[in-house]
């Protein structure tokens, strides 16, 4: 179960019968009191923010300033600024809906199952990754919104009782979707927001103003670390983790029901609910590690988010990368293996019809590029690990382009398409990347990033931790 | 603050320790002195704390539980309640003729039953721990005591509460003062 | 701690008498349980042979029997392999106490698995009598007299027996009689290009080939990195494990799927399901783990010491939560499979789940995930039945029951057994408890051939239980 621990015990066969160094969780000599100083005055702002925190916020702003226009002209003029058409319905929209909310995995992922699994490689990097889940979210909800075309009627995508005695028509994948993201979005809140209770109260008691304190006193809820309520906190979050890693499963595979519940060729495809989780749980590492890599360098974070967290993440990325490949055999496969005309017609034009390219280069994305990650020495270059990263974020959006351009070469000739975004479609898609970030810079800015609670419970007994054993209850 | 004005009415004795092996010791020291009202604070969870407090199992798993056995159920009687009964919907053929057969369907109302069922024992997760715990509590007499601040960042505390039975306040903090604190101090209400 | 693992010599006690005395006694229960079986299931087959009345099911029935047993243990086997290749990837302490059985598991696959696909690999070449479609596809397609009738496919019968169920349902006006599907599937094609018996058969020996190197090698470098005098070759062998480890795990998930399409699915005509293949892993993987850990539970209520001291109940509680992991990832992966066909209602693929839905295989179904999904899943939820070796041992040797009876019904309703004797359901027990004495024979000779636990890496464990 502790793999990530017995990992570095894995690479000699025990010459003798003695206990190598473990793997730094966490680097330094660091007290109770000194974790609260590097990670608290950050979010407190006793500690200046590097120049890079202004640069970035400034061009996450700017470009969520584009995303203001974009909308507001799409609200002006309607979806019709967008490329989408018949057979491309969809288009963009629901790519970038994909994308976005396969990244959100990551965060649930790294948060949830990590923790059942006693992983104390999680530790360091929760935090962040469940605002990368909630932002990743909020990205993604944006698309079915707007590609509604008016989203100020959203509302009627819940059951509520109205004059025109209509419900929603619950065998769709599409009625499955809004409650499976909206539930996955206040989970990830409340997962996200327990966690930082006792963070907050830390806040409270650190911060240098009366203001700050009034607000973090707030938001912590009066937390006041009684062992009554740890207890009990412990066990909620204990559960939470339980719930959630099924969650993460169930939602996106839901949105893969919103391919594969139809009969389109290589849509209706068994294997899509684990194909779709894999690959957004790569995507999502990839966006983990292009988002810690610089966040650890600028914040002098090194203590916190040692070489072997990202070590981790990278084997992660590699091992799910490898399975999403075999998702594209199994598909490619299976198409051939049923001799059905339709099934392998489209896979031919898939592979090699007018969209052939973005096929071959989500191959090279997803499947040869992550081969870097074999190399330990690459793996530890950030620039190398940076750039992987990079690229598996492009061939997961290739990823789900190539399922969508799908709908140009169907069942019939007749009906087939052609597909192009407008420069309106870009714009909202670059544009969600400045809401992102704008929301992430802020969370960078305010929130502790890294869960100080838990960071303490790591440290070694004899510096005031409990060695990473949490007060979880012992057996019923 | 440190000392309560004269007159005022006292919350608890509260003794600092640094590090949580001792608070344990002390806390099972109070216990078998005979104490019931106590309580230790620690910056982060420590099991130990709260087995020596005797609170060993905590009441979340089964508030969770019912939260989510409530939406689960729900949401499947919504689903039968709105597609079945009060507005029948045929969608592929697939039977809607009376509210039973409707039930054919079945796999396609377990995503929403699902997903019903884990945002109720989610919201239920927080809401009945804070409730449990009574909080949102911003200004407890805890907050009172200067010292108390570092409960959040690097000490270990134990409370007896006034309303001990056994409670009086020269025999109890001359008690805490033998378990080896590093302070003990009076906490005004 | 260094002191602790000093003080702790494993070796001690791990001779091979020590070992005999341990395993000769369910080997030898082993051997009869086989016996047993198999001559039941050679009795059987000849009583089902003298009652049936249709002259080719009477051959193809003991064949399709002897599949779901043989179907099962090497299922096993392969599961075996898929856990010792991640354990010598990802290192660990969940893998090594299982590494001993998982090893002779994997070499039991070619001492009892491989003989045996002559069985099946018979069947395959039988013609108009095999068990598989193709094949007799593949007689009709070659044998075919001039001036004489072509004989009707499986899949246009098939089509048949659906629009008949249709009427039956629906009565005669129903507008969807008039509707033939169309079938997109071009049969011959796909006798010609894949399923031919001389290519299938071959494909099946090189599937074994395959297997088998990987296995060679692997077990040859964990040899050397366990027992090499020399440390510094013992550290190569097992760094490189790692990497052959990873390559054999990319070639294994290819491999399945291969032997997924072959064996099982190609039992019916235009069934197609990129996830069936993930269902079968998965049953893989719950059987080997279950052979595993109730190997390691006999040891432990044996008295071993090693293992009543490297076993105890927090580390059951590990390996019950990977059991209850396999077993929700069961339910995850059928429902989408079953949810997606049948939503999408496709004549090439709706038919799988008709006919192993209707009459008596829908009890069977209901009653196989009901003891496969909530009845596991309730029990293994709680820490307290997990740490409970006894439980735990029910537990598993109820899912090798339930897993069994979930590959029988991939495999049985692919014939007709309308107006078969229903004594069938025997003989496929049979052959099952058949099969599995002779695997559990030649497993339990395998485990005795070496210590029963990898030396130089127990001071993993013993550092870990000390520190707790």
């Amino acid at each position: 179960m502790s793999t990530g621990v017995l990992e570095q015990h894995g690479d000699g066969p025990g010459v003798a019968p003695h206990v190598e160094a473990m793997p730094l969780a966490i680097g330094g000599n660091h007290s109770l009191g000194s974790v609260v100083d590097s990670i608290g005055d950050i979010a407190t702002c006793v500690k200046p923010h590097p120049r890079e925190w202004y640069i970035v916020f400034a061009a996450g702003f700017a470009m969520f300033g584009m995303f203001a226009v974009a909308v507001t002209y799409l609200l002006t003029m309607g979806t019709g600024i967008w490329g989408i058409n018949v057979p491309t319905a969809w288009g963009f929209a629901i790519i970038n809906f994909v994308w976005w909310i396969g990244i959100g995995h990551a965060g649930t992922l790294i948060s949830a199952i990590l923790l059942l699994l006693h992983q104390r490689w999680r530790t360091s990097i929760n935090r962040f990754a469940e605002a990368m889940t909630i932002f990743a979210v909020m990205c993604a909800g944006v698309f079915p919104l707007l590609h509604m075309g008016r989203p100020w009627l959203a509302y009627w995508l819940f059951p509520f009782p109205n004059n025109f005695a209509m419900w929603p028509q619950f065998r769709s994948p599409l009625a499955w979707d809004v409650f499976a993201v909206s539930t996955y979005f206040t989970v990830s809140v409340v997962f996200w927001y327990v966690g930082l209770i006792p963070d907050f109260a830390v806040l409270r008691d650190s911060s240098p103003t009366k203001i700050q304190k009034w607000i973090y006193g707030m938001l912590s809820m009066g937390w006041r670390g009684s062992a009554y309520h740890w207890r009990r906190y412990e066990k909620v979050y204990l559960i939470l983790a339980g719930i959630s890693t099924p969650l993460v499963f169930s939602v996106h595979s839901i949105v893969s029901f919103d391919f594969a519940v139809s009969i389109v060729p290589l849509w209706h495809a068994t294997i899509f609910p684990p194909f779709f989780v894999i690959g957004a749980i790569f995507s999502g590492f990839a966006m983990v590690l292009v988002l810690a890599i610089p966040l650890r360098k600028w914040y002098h974070l090194e203590d916190f988010i040692t070489d072997w967290h990202i070590d981790c993440c990278a084997k992660v990325m590699l091992a799910t990368g490898m399975m999403v490949s075999y998702g594209y055999f199994s598909e490619v496969w299976m198409a051939w293996y049923s001799h059905s005309e339709y099934e392998w017609g489209t896979s031919k034009q898939r592979m090699f019809g007018p969209y052939g390219w973005s096929f071959w280069c989500l191959i090279f994305c997803n499947f040869v590029v992550p081969q870097i990650l074999w190399v330990k020495k690459w793996r530890m270059n950030s620039i190398v690990l940076f750039s992987v990263s990079i690229v598996a974020l492009i061939g997961m959006w290739f990823e789900r382009y190539v399922i969508v351009i799908t709908l140009t070469r169907e069942y019939i000739p007749a009906a087939w398409g052609r597909y192009a975004p407008t420069i309106w479609d870009w714009a909202t898609f670059i544009g969600t990347f400045g809401m992102f970030f704008t929301f992430f810079m802020l969370f960078v800015r305010y929130v502790p990033m890294i869960s100080m609670t838990e960071i303490r419970e790591l440290l070694p007994k004899k510096s005031g931790g409990r060695d990473g054993h949490a007060s979880a209850e012992g057996p019923p | 603050m440190s000392a309560p004005a004269k007159g005022s009415k006292l919350f608890c004795l509260l003794a600092e320790y640094d590090n949580p092996e001792a608070l344990v010791v002390a806390i099972k020291r109070a216990k078998e002195a005979g104490y019931t009202k106590l309580d230790g604070y620690s910056p982060y969870g420590v099991a130990e704390i709260a087995d020596a407090l005797g609170f060993v199992k905590s009441e979340m798993a089964t508030v969770m539980l019912c939260g989510g056995l409530v939406g689960a159920t729900s949401a499947f009687c919504m689903q039968w309640y709105l597609n079945a009964v009060d507005y029948p919907l045929n969608v592929a053929g697939r039977a809607v003729s009376d509210p039973i057969g409707w039930l054919d369907s079945w796999p396609s109302f377990i995503p929403v039953t699902f997903e019903g069922g884990i945002l109720t024992c989610a919201l239920s997760g927080l809401f009945g721990l804070l409730a449990v715990c009574g909080l949102p509590r911003p200004h407890h007499p805890l907050f009172n005591a200067p010292k108390f601040e570092a409960a959040t960042r690097d000490k270990f505390f134990l409370t007896v509460e006034a309303n001990d039975p056994k409670f009086d306040l020269n025999t109890t903090k001359e008690f805490l003062l033998g378990l080896q604190p590093q302070s003990v101090v009076e906490v005004p209400e | 701690m260094s002191d602790a693992a000093a003080n702790h010599t494993p070796v001690v006690s791990d001779t091979p008498e020590h070992r005999k005395a341990l395993l000769d006694g369910p080997q030898k229960f082993a051997l009869r349980v086989g016996l047993i079986g198999l001559i039941a299931f050679l009795i059987l087959s000849g009583i089902y042979y003298g009652a049936e009345a249709n002259e080719t099911a009477k051959v193809q029935q003991p064949f399709l029997s002897f599949l779901s047993g043989w179907m099962f243990w090497t299922l096993v086997g392969l599961g075996s392999l898929f856990f010792l290749l991640v354990q010598y990837v990802t290192g660990g302490r969940w893998g090594i106490l299982l590494r001993r059985p998982l090893e002779s598991n994997c070499r039991t696959l070619f001492l009892v698995s491989l003989p045996l696909f002559l069985v099946v690999a018979a069947t395959m070449i039988m013609g108009e009598k095999s068990i598989y479609w193709w094949a007799r596809h593949h007689h009709h397609m070659h044998h075919h007299v001039e001036g004489e009738a072509k004989p009707e496919s499986d899949a246009k019968k098939e089509k048949t027996q659906i629009a008949a169920a249709k009427v039956a349902k629906h009565g005669d006006d129903s507008i969807f009689n008039n509707i033939s599907p169309h079938l997109e599937v071009d049969e011959d094609e796909k006798v010609n290009d894949l399923l031919n018996p001389t290519f299938t058969v071959i494909r099946g020996f090189l599937y074994f080939a395959a297997f088998g190197l990987l296995i060679f090698v692997m077990l040859k470098k964990a040899m050397t990195a366990e027992y090499h005098d020399n440390l510094d070759v013992a550290r190569t062998a097992r760094f490189s494990q790692r990497y052959v480890g990873s390559f054999g795990l990319f070639v294994f998930a290819i491999f399945m799927t291969w032997i997924a399409t072959d064996w099982v699915m190609s039992l019916e005509p235009t069934f197609t399901s990129s996830m069936f293949p993930v269902i079968m892993f998965d049953n893989a993987a719950v059987t080997a783990y279950a052979v595993s850990l109730l190997t390691l539970l006999y040891l432990k209520r044996k008295g071993e010491p090693r293992f009543a001291n490297l076993f105890p109940a927090t580390e059951q509680i590990h390996l019950g939560s990977l059991m209850l992991a396999f077993t929700l990832a069961w339910t995850y992966f059928n429902f989408s499979q079953y949810m997606l066909i049948w939503i999408g209602n496709l004549p090439e693929e709706i038919p799988y789940y008709l006919k192993r839905t209707r009459g008596g295989w829908g009890w069977y179904a209901s009653l196989a995930v009901l003891f496969h999904f909530p009845i596991p899943f309730l029990l293994l939820l709680f820490r307290r039945v997990k740490s409970s070796p006894n439980a735990l041992r029910n537990i598993s040797a109820m899912l090798l029951v339930v897993v069994f009876f979930d590959e029988m019904w991939w495999i049985q309703p692919s014939m007709s057994h309308e107006h078969a004797p229903k004594f069938y359901v025997l003989m496929d027990v049979a052959a099952w408890v058949g099969i599995g004495g002779a695997w559990m024979f030649v497993f339990f000779g395998q485990l005795k051939k070496h210590p029963l636990l990898p030396a130089r890496e127990m001071y993993l464990l013993e550092a870990y239980h000390h520190g707790h």
